[in-house]
């Protein structure tokens, strides 16, 4: 029993390959006599064999290649244009309006839009800058789209 | 630093190496997680995490290694945060056996995908990276960041807690069987 104790262990290490010479031939001598470790083993085996054996679906490589592209840079790319767009279509609007009406625009709003404008530029810059630093900096992965 | 990136040669088959690792990756992830969408997120961050640390390896078994470690501190967080996790002390496993005890080898497959959901993560990884993705001793080691002479003893505690699992799910089986005959 006292040799069990010490056998134990070095079951998974022996289904392993992972022992010595020396703890092989432990193994090997006390599963030859000891019906307790050889059910173990025999269990031990058949589970291993199995986990090996399991499937799993195979993963569409496009489906890989849009898992592996960078999500920050899509944020940032999507804030940049919503804040180029947007500021945009409002002075487009404003145009239209003052080509029938004559008023007068705050000269604070129209600040305020074409800073929104150079901010979403900015961030589109930073995005495509960013991406460009990574595929440089991976170089060897350039095919792969971050 | 400078000199591994100015000189590396990009070939299909490099890009090609990280896709089959991140597949790799994915699997591990969803072992661990058990759900698809999760793993998912898991890889993505994970992969880019490894690409952009300035020390990790450029490629091959390293790069693998590295990935695996994240993609598992990063499943390990997650399971933390659904709080299913709890840390298993290592003596916990009952290591006697009787011979009455045995495990059924047919359907052992079907069995096994549930029963290692069933398992502690801390089991669990170390069971799919040694029979699952052939990892050795001491890539393990460096993956779960444990000694390695504590692989043998914590994957052999793992299986036989597995076992002690299946072992119950076919004896409720039984059960089962008996009361509806
Ligand atoms: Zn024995």
């Amino acid at each position: 029993m006292k040799l069990c104790h010490k056998t134990q262990e070095l079951i998974s290490g022996y289904l392993d390959n992972e022992l010595t010479q020396q703890q092989n031939q432990l193994v090997r001598v006390h599963l030859e006599t000891c019906v307790n470790c050889q059910a173990v083993y025999q269990d031990l085996k058949a589970i291993k064999e199995s986990i090996s054996g399991l499937e799993y679906p195979e993963c569409e490589e496009q489906k890989m290649e849009k898992i592996l592209q960078d999500p920050t840079a899509k944020k940032i790319s999507i804030v940049g244009w919503v804040l180029l767009i947007i500021p945009l279509a409002i002075l487009f609007i404003y145009h239209l309006y003052t080509v029938f009406t004559v008023g007068s625009f705050s000269l604070f709003s129209m600040k305020t839009l074409i800073l929104l404008i150079e901010a979403g530029a900015l961030l589109l810059f930073i995005s495509v800058l960013r991406q460009r630093l990574i595929a440089r900096k991976t170089d060897k992965y350039r095919n792969v789209k971050l | 630093m400078k000199s591994k990136l100015s000189g590396a040669k990009v070939t299909p088959s490099q890009s090609q190496e990280l896709l089959t690792f991140s597949h790799k990756a994915l699997i591990f992830a969803k072992q661990m997680l058990g759900n698809l969408s999760d793993a998912e997120d898991l890889v993505q961050a994970s992969v880019v995490k490894v690409l952009s640390h300035p020390s990790a390896p450029q490629g091959g078994v390293d790069l693998q290694k590295w990935l695996y470690r994240v993609v598992r501190n990063g499943a390990i967080d997650k399971l933390r945060e659904r709080s299913r996790y709890q840390t298993i002390a290592e003596t916990e496993v009952i290591t006697d056996v009787s011979p009455e005890h045995k495990l059924e080898n047919d359907q052992l497959k079907q069995r096994l995908a549930a029963a290692l959901q069933q398992l502690a993560p801390q089991h669990r990884e170390i069971i799919v990276l040694r029979d699952y993705h052939q990892t050795s001793y001491t890539e393990i080691a460096d993956i779960l960041a444990i000694a390695k002479g504590t692989v043998m003893s914590r994957l052999h505690r793992a299986r036989l807690a597995l076992r002690q699992i299946l072992i119950e799910q076919q004896q409720i089986q039984e059960v089962h069987h008996e009361t509806v005959s």
